[in-house]
């Protein structure tokens, strides 16, 4: 036989393995036969090829180059991909692999033409080839095929349905610019095809230059692995999440590989791949808690499972705290600590929201996935174009506060008394000068929050000769709907020691009356307090102190005559402007909770 | 008190002749700073008075916190360097100061100062001209921030509306970020790499401190300054676009295409259509040359033609004057 005829077999022997038609030991036994003959034929390129480790290459999706599963029976034509989901006929991965084999030995044949042969010269020559003329133009083939993905690499790898839902969702923006999978393959194709190829690892003769060509396998596998596992996650199926698991594992699996390789050569980056592999892990048991419970109809045990995310959000903290101290350069490393701890602020998030479907009657048989809707329900009632995660995880804590208020298990201040309400009632009655006076009726009892600061001063006195003096107040933020509407309560005023008993004696709500979910976060009633500070006539200059929320009753009156009727909004005091509103409840489990719109 | 005594206090009231230094310093509240509007100038003579008056009774302490406050609401007044100097200098001898805009509510001066300082080298870092200085006096208004934690500020948006106003945490990551990607500013012509991590932590930074404007603006710098791309005349590799590297119009078909995959090269070269890159070197000297051939070519031109345009202005000179003679002729004539 000649040289073309022995590599054309020597070839076919890698498909016929893939496709079952030889075990193990027949390919080897084969191979080192044949490549004992090719090595005899002279071309020292091709005994090199020859020479080098024999091992037995998988098929390759033609959809995602990530490993295909070896054939279950000898009959099976087709091959479902575990990675990207895709199914290919074995015959069409096997072409595809051959054309990108026959591809890099071209390559391989152009850039490393000449060898000499000996044994010792050619381990220096295959050193000096690898390093002079293959490693810079594999970099150079790698760092192409991924620029594109350089954006997205670092960004948040875990997410779940109700982090979709806020206006700035980095997890989110990382998927939409991640690009096609099919235009990821198509760019990293060629290259790790020559990356893992024999004929190239035949040159890789050092653990330095084996070390170099994984990190360069890990750049392009990472996109691949990356891509898969955030395009499967987002569908929140149980099936997009088994591969989304599979696609993590692998890329743990590539981190911890070079991190091993490199250890002794470059422990900056042994240390930085090995943190990352942290991260990914933690991940993937996120992913596995997150599943069990969008699969469960039951719901899983949500201790455990509160546990098991406390422990995923733990882990990628100590893997932040890894990355800080691996001393990679800081493009590295900083979106790498930044993506890191999204992904545990947002486990947390998800531990929280087991935590409310604890609260909400887990055991009542709800599934969480029902649970979860109804929860982003109230987001979208509760969320404004700048809430962030932050605010997610804030107002998660309020409505549990608020919840546990209601259900008598905590204390909130509160001022439930509506004795002032009928007493007003009748000083808002109309009469007109021909017809009839309104009847009225209190329609609607319902406790309000407010967030309360204690407010100094200034009012003038005097016309001529002008006087200041200084003045103490509560300035009150309606937090039930994102206004940013502010009222002023003076000491007279007797509001103003009931929300001062209030904050000094919190007590639970209980369910009756309807008490409103507070949605505006601290940090925006600041804003609401400078903004008033700043600009309102008769109060700039002044300086507000934020104390806490109030449930502050309000009451509805309906004003009726015969041909019309209109409705008011009272307050306690004067000083607060009644808006008209709806009330909107959301069941959560066993529980209502009530929005004001 | 008798009818008499009323009147004087109400005299003194109205006129603040005759107050002791209490008064006066209760005074620059009542008729400056309580009222509304406040009347913070009048406020600053008031407690200036104070001063005086204090100093006469022999109370330093009193009469530093009347010149405190002096000095803290002429700040308010003109927010400026000077102002600001002043300020600090004052504010440094007193434990405690009342709060702007308030008689009653106190608070320590310590860290009135710091923020004043920390004002003070950002405005510094802002005015340096110098890359070295700037980027030095960003990270140290950055480090002088952080030393106030999560309060919120009192001056800052006096003096600035640009970058966070809320909390001194995040207008200190926002001094960090402005010092790093002025850092990579200065690097890029030195090291594209360094500069690119320097950006790369500004756009993260700018993120963290919620000035989005600027994370979009070293984003899209970061995307620029990491591309690479080889040269199609020299093959060198060059990191940054537009920076060490260019697109130039050139004419590519998809045979260049083939060719460039088949030889294994940088596909980069030619990814954008009618497109080459040149390196800065390969591509500038080229221009130059044209510059230079252009500039040649015209001067030959304007050779050429001068002589050309000197013979038409002779005789157009020419006719110019027999033209005159004639019409003196003809005045003659019809005279």
């Amino acid at each position: 036989m000649n040289l073309e005829e022995i590599s054309r077999l020597l070839d076919n022997l890698d498909r016929r393995l893939a496709l079952g038609e030889i075990d193990l030991a027949t390919y080897n036994q084969l191979k080192a036969k044949f490549s004992a003959q090719a090595s005899s034929a002279g071309n020292p390129l091709d005994a090199l090829a020859a020479a080098a480790p024999k091992v037995a290459q998988a098929l390759k999706c033609p959809g995602c180059m990530a490993p295909l599963p070896a054939p279950s029976d000898a009959s099976q034509t087709s091959v479902l991909c575990e990675y990207c989901g895709g199914t290919f006929t074995l015959q069409t991965a096997a072409d595809e692999m051959e054309r990108l084999r026959s591809e890099v030995r071209k390559w391989i044949a152009e850039i490393a033409g000449g060898v000499a042969g000996g044994t010792t010269v050619d381990e220096a020559s295959r050193r000096f080839i690898f390093n002079d003329k293959l490693l810079p133009s594999l970099a150079t083939a790698t760092n192409r095929a991924s620029e594109l993905f350089g954006l997205t690499r670092y960004q948040p790898f875990f997410s779940f349905p109700l982090i979709d839902k806020l206006p700035s969702s980095q997890f989110h923006q990382a998927l939409q610019l991640t690009p096609d999978l099919n235009f990821v393959v198509d760019k990293i194709k060629g290259a790790v095809a020559r990356i893992q190829a024999p004929e190239t690892l035949a040159f890789a003769v050092g653990e330095k230059e084996k070390a170099a060509l994984l990190a360069l396998e890990l750049q392009c596998e990472e996109n691949v692995f990356l891509s898969n596992s955030r395009r499967h996650l987002s569908a929140y199926t149980p099936e997009g999440i088994q591969k989304a698991r599979t696609n993590f594992k692998a890329l743990a699996d590539l981190y911890e590989s070079a991190s091993r390789a490199s250890l002794a050569l470059d422990p900056s980056y042994a240390k930085f791949s090995a943190a990352m592999a942290k991260r990914t892990n933690a991940v993937e048991q996120a992913i596995g808690v997150l599943g069990r419970f969008l699969g469960d109809s039951e719901g899983g045990f949500t201790s455990r499972s509160i546990t098991d995310l406390e422990v995923s959000a733990q882990k990628c903290d100590e893997a932040i705290a890894e990355i800080e101290s691996a001393g990679r350069e800081p493009k590295e490393q900083v979106p790498a600590v930044e993506g890191t701890r999204v992904d545990a602020d947002t486990i947390r998030i998800l531990g929280n929201c087991i935590r409310l479907f604890e609260l909400c009657g887990a055991e009542t048989g709800e599934s969480f996935t029902q649970f979860l809707l109804a929860l982003g329900e109230s987001v979208d009632y509760a969320k404004e174009p700048s809430s962030d995660l932050n605010w997610l995880s804030d107002f998660f804590s309020r409505i549990v506060t608020h919840i546990g208020a209601v259900a008598e298990e905590s204390a909130v201040p509160v001022i439930n008394d509506f004795n002032w309400a009928e007493g007003k009632v009748p000083t808002l009655i109309r009469k007109s000068f021909l017809g009839s006076a309104e009847t009225a009726e209190i329609t609607k009892k319902v406790l309000v929050p407010f967030w309360v600061a204690t407010l100094t001063f200034s009012q003038q006195k005097g016309v001529i000769f002008k006087k200041g003096q200084a003045l103490d107040g509560l300035l009150l933020i309606d937090a039930s709907r994102h206004n940013g509407s502010c009222s002023v309560v003076k000491p007279e005023d007797l509001l103003y020691a009931r929300c001062q008993d209030a904050i000094n004696s919190p007590k639970s709500i209980g369910r009756s009356p309807s008490a409103v979910v507070p949605v505006v976060s601290a940090d925006r009633a600041q804003q609401a307090i400078k903004s008033f500070t700043s600009h309102t006539q008769g109060y700039i200059g002044s300086y507000a102190n934020l104390q806490s929320v109030v449930y502050i009753p309000a009451a509805v009156a309906r004003f009726s005559t015969k041909k019309a009727e209109r409705h008011e909004v009272m307050f306690p005091s004067d000083m607060i402007q009644g808006r008209p509103f709806e009330i909107k409840p959301i069941r959560l489990g066993n529980r209502e909770v009530l929005f004001l719109r | 008190m008798g009818f008499l005594d009323k009147m004087k206090e109400s005299v003194k009231d109205a006129t603040g002749i005759g107050l002791n230094a209490q008064q006066q310093y209760e005074r620059a509240y009542q008729k400056g700073v309580l009222l509304q509007p406040p009347k913070y100038q009048d406020a600053i003579k008031e407690f200036h008075s104070a001063t005086e008056k204090f100093l006469k009774d022999g109370n330093k302490a009193m009469a530093d916190r009347a010149t405190a406050n002096a000095c803290l609401y002429q700040l308010v007044v003109n927010p400026d360097r000077e102002s600001l100097a002043k300020a600090i200098q004052a504010l440094e001898g007193i434990p405690e100061i009342e709060r702007i805009g308030s008689q009653k509510d106190m608070m320590a001066t310590p860290p009135l100062i710091t923020e004043l300082n920390a004002i003070g080298e950002e405005l510094s870092a802002r005015d340096a001209d110098d890359g070295a200085d700037k980027i030095a006096k960003f990270r140290k208004a950055g480090d002088t921030f952080m030393k106030l934690g999560s309060s919120p500020f009192q001056f800052v948006d006096k003096f600035s509306t640009e970058g966070p106003l809320d909390k001194a945490m995040n207008r200190s990551i926002y001094c960090m970020a402005l010092a790093d990607y002025h850092e990579g500013l200065c690097l890029v012509m030195e090291s594209p790499t360094r500069a690119h991590d320097f950006m790369q932590k500004a756009s993260i930074e700018f993120r963290q401190s919620m000035t989005n404007d600027w994370a979009e603006k070293t984003g899209a710098y970061v995307e620029r300054i990491k591309s690479k791309r080889h040269c199609w005349m020299c093959s060198r590799e060059m990191q940054g676009k537009d920076i060490f590297y260019k697109y130039y119009p050139a004419k590519s078909e998809k045979y260049h295409h083939q060719l460039v995959q088949d030889l294994k090269q940088d596909h980069g070269m030619i990814d954008s259509p009618n497109s080459v890159t040149l390196c800065t070197i390969c591509g500038s000297s080229i221009e130059n040359q044209a510059d230079h051939y252009a500039v040649m070519r015209a001067q030959e031109v304007k050779d050429w033609v001068e002589p050309i345009l000197a013979e038409y202005q002779k005789v157009l000179q020419n006719h110019h004057e027999r033209l005159k003679d004639l019409e003196a002729v003809a005045h003659r004539h019809t005279s």
